[in-house]
């Protein structure tokens, strides 16, 4: 009988491609510097995370605020920003409420996606 | 391949329509294709289920499901052909010694079994089951390295079995995967209380049935009044399997709900059309339309 071991996924892996995309769609590490937008990496490596998760591994809101240890409310903020709003606030063209790392987030993983 | 394309664009990589024998008696004569001969159309059969189609196997518990992918996976093995076999419900010891029985009453030898049913424990190692990722990268692995035509899952519900809501996605991933891969697969799916016994509805709603290549209907009947036993030509007591083919979107094939058994050397077959079996007992005068208890 032959048992096949299982071939863990990376979601380590795929979170960090999503951080490092979106910070460059948000005009690269020295841009974060000279804007002082320091502060949002911790957000955004939470938003990266999510995205991955509901994206790939299907996990759901709760599941996803369980594993990150943050409230379901905030999943949700992060998984239901609007990418397209958040590139034009950062643009500064649009005044938006949508959850900034979230939309760039999501951003990221629809272009790593895309690229295959 | 662009996204937007024409039929020309695909030339050289659309199949070609063929049958995959499924090891169960009465199963591959359902399948068919069609051609005009002289003006008229003619039937002929596939001998199996469509290469690289993906099925989804529902019923309620104890209807034969799990012993119909079973011998599906010993009829490949039986033809040379490695089979990936994922178990998300019985640890794979447990689905080894099932398969070794069901071997022998197929008269095929249990040591090609053993050397080629490769078995995904999912019951077994827990990462299998909760990270969808880690189940396809194993898969993946598997089909690679044994060089695989065709891939059992029992169950796919097992990948959503606390989280339904997100069955349409599970399978739309496991869907994309298998044909991306080019296997012949064979996914059971268990059913719910409040579903009807012969729809292709099962965990998840329709959103099995709807992603695959097509459904098989396995239900059962238990033959509680005088008016049923004679109908199904059964005393009371019994338990009547049916078995219907729920659309195939390959091929053509029956759309008769059928007897199903379970013979006494445990395989399963596909009988005679319940249609009839009917008929044959109101021509013999063996019903009355009075009902009646038992």
């Amino acid at each position: 009988m032959k048992v096949v071991e299982p071939k863990e996924y990376s979601l380590d892996d795929m979170a960090m491609k999503v951080f490092l995309e979106a910070i460059n769609l948000a005009g690269g590490p020295r841009k974060l510097m000279e804007y002082r937008r320091l502060t949002w990496l911790p957000s955004l490596m939470e938003a990266a995370y999510s995205v991955v998760l509901a994206n790939e591994e299907k996990k759901s809101e709760d599941e996803i605020a369980s594993f990150l240890g943050l409230a379901r409310p905030a999943v949700r903020n992060i998984l239901r920003a609007n990418p397209d709003e958040v590139m034009k606030r950062l643009e500064g063209r649009v005044r938006s409420r949508s959850h900034v790392a979230g939309g760039l987030a999501k951003l990221a993983y629809e272009k790593i996606k895309s690229a295959g | 391949m662009e996204s937007v394309g024409t039929m020309k664009d695909l030339a050289g990589k659309i199949p070609r329509l063929e049958g995959v024998p499924t090891g169960v008696e009465g199963l591959d004569q359902l399948f068919f294709t069609t051609r005009i001969v002289d003006g008229k159309p003619e039937r002929r059969p596939l001998g199996g289920i469509p290469r690289y189609s993906v099925w989804n196997i529902t019923g309620v518990a104890d209807t034969g499901k799990s012993v119909l992918v079973e011998q599906f996976a010993i009829k490949q093995v039986a033809m040379g052909y490695p089979c990936i076999f994922a178990t998300l419900e019985s640890p794979a010891p447990f689905v080894a010694m099932g398969l070794k029985t069901r071997a022998l009453a197929m008269g095929v030898d249990p040591e090609i079994v053993e050397e080629k049913v490769i078995f995904i424990d999912g019951a077994s190692y827990y990462q299998l089951r909760n990270s969808i990722q880690t189940f396809l990268n194993t898969l993946a692995y598997a089909i690679k390295e044994y060089k695989a035509k065709a891939v059992v899952i029992d169950s796919i519900t097992g990948l959503y079995e606390t989280k339904e809501v997100f069955a349409r996605d599970i399978v739309r991933a496991v869907f994309n995967f298998l044909k991306e891969w080019h296997q012949t697969a064979l996914l059971v799916s268990q059913k719910r209380s409040g579903h009807e016994g012969l729809s292709a509805e099962a965990a998840g709603g329709y959103a099995v049935s709807h992603i695959v290549d097509g459904s098989m209907v396995l239900s059962k009947v238990l033959i509680t009044t005088k008016y049923e036993a004679s109908l199904y030509r059964r005393p009371v007591g019994e338990v009547v399997r049916l078995f219907r083919i729920d659309g195939c979107r390959l091929c053509g094939h029956d759309t008769s709900t059928h007897i199903m058994e379970i013979t006494e050397s445990g395989l399963v077959r596909i009988g005679p059309r319940l249609s009839d079996v009917v008929s044959k007992t109101r021509l013999e005068g063996g019903d009355s339309d009075e009902g009646g208890g038992a």
